[in-house]
């Protein structure tokens, strides 16, 4: 199994950096750029925009951006007489905003070396910039998996079990209606019920206020979780709740759950230990595409409810052309996808022993 | 069903039933006034590189500014809340200002404000190495600011300009912290730890991005007083509707901005006294549709390198006056307003909406007349051959367009704005009924920018945001030197006896308003005339905030100044 992961990853490689360079030529292709949001102000001059422009790298050819966002930049602007000021520059100019005077010395390092850059409307290292939000991301998101999880695939097993049942109309029903509403709708909605009307969950956010900058532990704020996590997971559910009653209705048909009934064990035992088990395997395989799902849907979900998370900061950053942000929800997002697919062959092999790593 | 089933419906239950008796809202916030905004919430308190209008209002209760704006009248003086200048004298050619700062104002580590913290400030806003949009301001306006003494300040202006202080009101960085560090050290510094250097009255108690931004009152001393409140947190929301929302359900106390389609629900929300609201008129915010006066098909700058003016290419509709003006006569505004802002908007016949000072009241406004507009149309050359309105006219005579070409443009505006696709749907269909087809295009904003730039549309609809406070000189917009591309004179309207006037109003001798208000209204007269935009309409503005809140004592422009007087009561 470890060799046929290390492989896995190995192959991964170059969609890896596939998905960066189709990404980063997309970006830049955009019309605008950064500075349009940045400096969209009419006392600054066409003159000193483009000078922001030549100064974030942003004018060069893209294949150039691309270059520096992955290897960096002290390599291309090098100072070697030691006053600070580049005098030695390849591929980009040592004087990019042509005012007279050489920029400084390139320290960029590129994410070869695990350097994301900084983002250009923050200001800072955009690892900080995730950092304050992958944990809001990463609650939000394993909520949402884990009651997807527990309410998608018990729904699904009563659903097959009592098939033709009133229950099982109501599940499917459900399902369908949680395929179809929009998750913006249906986050406004109970947020209107249940925030407005009924007054019994707050309006968004991760949390109320603090004054001390640190988020309150997560048994405090419950409350907070609840609408979002739902929202994000009710797709979700009602994908493992169909996968799970269709899987369950295929497997009762086989042999051995004939056999287990045959022999005169009990309902339950033949539907929860014999055929939902194996109903399961199937499953399996959709944990990875849930995975990216969650972080697609998460952009949505953390814009509605206020949540504070990378979904959110990715819509911004779009927005604004922050170049090295995006890429940076851009690898989380590649990387996130990849492992999870990965990970679902892995657990597919797992728990079906008829299939081998090869 | 089995003994699973009905444990899996017990366990389900209990679950719902635990998180509907959960403790909802906020938790307990006292004597704190509870603000929101949506959108990109404000991640960059540092004064010379910032660039969002949120982190300003964050950033005037942290650090004070040079001059202050009388609240009332909405004019800088001296004295003025937030501004440390108590006095100035202008040299006699106009041009050199010299400051008297008040004293008694700390940074968090105990060191004094003075003249030379100011100084350092420009400084480095001139250094060239930190990134910020104060660059408009190097050479033109300010040449420069020098610190005589600890409290003295003298900065020299281009030129004199009855609106040079608009250009003098920036807030200090502490010399004495960054001079060690070097200037590009301020592009690394954002000022959102709680352990930064402020003057008050508020410190920073934390910043969580995304999430809120949380002031309380200074533990050092401050001449104005300390806060009266135990503090003023801005809560960020993804989404408009759910702040609005939040508003209305008391999770937060006050909303510094109310669209205007929102501002009709605040109005009955308040008829139970839970809420109180200011509304104003003008508003901040104007709304237009203008007009490429040039042909987007050769854009061009309006000088050629060498300074010579070059003669623009026009456009085959808008470049003929009379076209301008037929279209001003075919657009009912106040049904745009009805439709577009339910209502909350001034109608404007020219640059400025009524009420602001520079305003001329004999400036008159188009009549909405499609008869007359029709008929201007066919003088123009644009004839409607098969009398049936409904399908466009053709060029016939007309003045730059070829005979027989269709009586179409395109009309952009960017996508996702409720009122501005209401502007656009109202106007194609009100000139569809003269004869006129548009067609009306929401496309991304970074788009529409890209098209302004370059000068490649025939209209778009878009609006301005004034300044606080009020600028009367709009020469960035509209000065011939503003054609160019990627400039802000996105029409190439060129009048050189316009450039006159302008500076002429900015150098009134001893800045008298009558005699500027004069020329102003001269400047209106040939807006009107000659119509560059279709002026629509400025937006009410409205303030509103829950009525447990006292002290709230707001003025048009002017909502914060007094934020250190806001209590709550339970």
């Amino acid at each position: 199994m470890i060799k046929y992961t290390i492989r896995r990853l190995i192959q991964a490689i170059p969609t890896f950096f596939g998905i960066t360079m189709l990404s980063y030529l997309l970006m830049t292709a955009a019309p605008g750029g950064p500075t349009a949001a940045l400096a969209f102000d009419p006392r600054i001059s066409p003159q000193e925009r483009r000078a922001i422009e030549a100064r974030l790298g942003v004018s060069d050819p893209w294949p150039v951006q691309y270059l520096r966002w992955l290897t960096g930049d002290d390599w291309m602007r090098r100072d070697t007489d030691g006053d600070g000021r580049a005098d030695t520059c390849i591929l980009i100019a040592c004087d990019a905003d042509g005012d007279g005077q050489t920029e400084p010395a390139g320290t960029r390092r590129g994410i070869l070396r695990l350097d994301f850059g900084t983002s250009f409307f923050e200001r800072r290292p955009v690892i900080e910039v995730i950092g304050d939000r992958v944990n809001a991301t990463f609650e939000l998101g394993l909520s949402a998996l884990v009651v997807s999880l527990i309410i998608g695939i018990p729904l699904g097993i009563l659903a097959g079990v009592y098939r033709g049942s009133l229950f099982d109309n109501i599940a499917r029903l459900v399902s369908v209606v949680f395929s179809a509403v929009p998750i913006f709708w249906l986050g406004l909605i109970l947020l209107l019920i249940f925030g407005r009307w009924l007054d019994i969950l707050p309006l968004g956010g991760r949390h109320g206020i603090v004054l001390t900058g640190e988020v309150p532990p997560l048994y405090t704020r419950l409350n907070y979780l609840i609408l979002p996590t739902f929202v994000l997971a009710a797709n979700y559910i009602a994908v493992y709740t169909r996968y799970m009653r269709a899987s369950l209705l295929d497997v009762i048909n086989q042999d051995y759950v004939r056999t287990a009934q045959a022999k005169g064990l009990s309902g339950a035992r033949v539907w929860f230990v014999h055929t939902a088990r194996n109903a399961l395997i199937p499953i399996a395989t959709f944990l990875g595409p849930a995975v990216t799902g969650i972080l697609g849907g998460a952009v949505l979900t953390e814009t509605i409810f206020s949540w504070p998370g990378l979904g959110r900061t990715g819509v911004s950053a779009v927005i604004q052309q922050d170049y090295p942000v995006v890429m940076a929800v851009v690898i989380i997002g590649a990387a996130a996808t990849i492992l999870g697919y990965i990970v679902s062959d892995i657990m597919y092999a797992l728990i079906d022993p008829r299939i081998r790593f090869d | 069903m089995n003994r699973f089933g009905k444990l899996l419906l017990v366990t389900m239950v209990v679950a719902l039933a635990a998180l509907l008796v959960l403790p909802a809202g906020a938790q307990d916030e006292g004597g704190i006034i509870i603000d929101s905004t949506f959108g990109s919430g404000p991640i960059n308190f540092n004064p010379v590189t910032s660039t969002s209008a949120t982190e300003q209002d964050v950033m005037n209760n942290l650090y004070p500014n040079l001059l202050g704006v009388n609240p009332v009248t909405g004019v800088i003086e001296p004295n003025q809340p937030g501004g440390l200048a108590e006095s100035w004298e202008i040299s006699d050619d106009g041009t050199v200002y010299t400051f008297k700062l008040r004293q008694g104002y700390t940074w968090t580590d105990g060191e004094p404000v003075t003249a030379y913290d100011w100084e350092y400030t420009w400084d480095a806003v001139k250094s060239g190495e930190v990134e910020t949009n104060l660059i408009f301001l190097i050479d033109d306006p300010v040449v420069d600011m020098t610190a005589i003494d600890d409290y003295t300040l003298e900065v020299t202006f281009t030129s004199a300009d009855c609106e040079a202080l608009n250009s003098a009101g920036l807030q200090p960085i502490p010399k004495h912290y960054f001079e060690p560090l070097g200037f590009a050290a301020i592009n690394e510094e954002n000022f959102t730890d709680a352990d930064d250097l402020e003057v008050g009255p508020y410190q920073l108690a934390s910043q969580i991005p995304d999430q809120q931004t949380a002031l309380i009152p200074a533990t050092w001393d401050n001449p104005d007083g300390l806060p009266q409140n135990d503090g003023w947190v801005m809560r960020v929301f993804g989404d408009q509707t759910v702040e609005f929302q939040s508003f209305l359900a008391g999770e937060t106390g006050v909303l510094e901005s109310v669209a205007p389609n929102l501002q009709g629900d605040v109005i009955s929300a308040a008829e139970d006294g839970s809420l109180q609201y200011y509304q104003y008129s003008p508003g901040d915010a104007w709304d237009y549709m203008a007009f490429n006066l040039a042909n987007p098909q050769n854009p061009q700058a309006a000088y050629d390198e060498s300074g010579n003016l070059i003669e623009q290419d026009p456009h085959p509709l808008f470049g003929d006056l009379r076209v301008r003006q037929a279209i001003n006569m075919a657009v009912n505004v106040d049904d745009i307003i009805a439709g577009a802002v339910f209502g909350n908007g001034a109608r404007m016949q020219s640059i400025y909406a009524p009420g602001s000072w520079p305003y001329a009241e004999d400036v008159p406004f188009y009549d909405f007349d499609p008869e007359a507009a029709a008929a201007m149309l066919e003088e123009a050359g644009w004839i409607d051959s098969d009398n049936d309105p409904s399908t466009p006219r053709v060029a016939q005579g007309a003045m730059y367009a070829e005979d027989g070409t269709e009586m179409t443009f395109t009309l952009f505006t960017n996508q996702g704005n409720t009122r501005r696709t209401a502007i656009g749907t109202i106007i194609q269909d009100q000139l569809a009924q003269v004869g006129i087809g548009v067609d009306f295009q929401t496309i991304d904003f970074n788009v529409l920018l890209d098209i302004l730039d370059q000068q490649t549309y025939d209209t778009f609809i878009l609006g301005w945001r004034n300044s606080y406070p009020f600028r009367a000189d709009q020469r960035q917009l509209w000065a011939t030197t503003s054609d160019v591309i990627a400039g802000d004179n996105f029409t190439s309207y060129i009048n050189p006896e316009l450039d006159d006037l302008w500076v002429q109003a900015a150098t009134v001798p001893g800045c008298d308003i009558e005699a500027r208000r004069e020329i102003y209204g001269q400047i209106q007269q040939i807006f009107h005339e000659d119509t560059p935009y279709l002026f629509l309409y400025s937006i009410n503005g409205m303030y509103a905030w829950n009525s447990k809140y006292q002290g709230v004592n707001p003025y048009p422009g002017a909502f914060y100044w007094n934020l250190s007087e806001w209590t709550v009561t339970e």
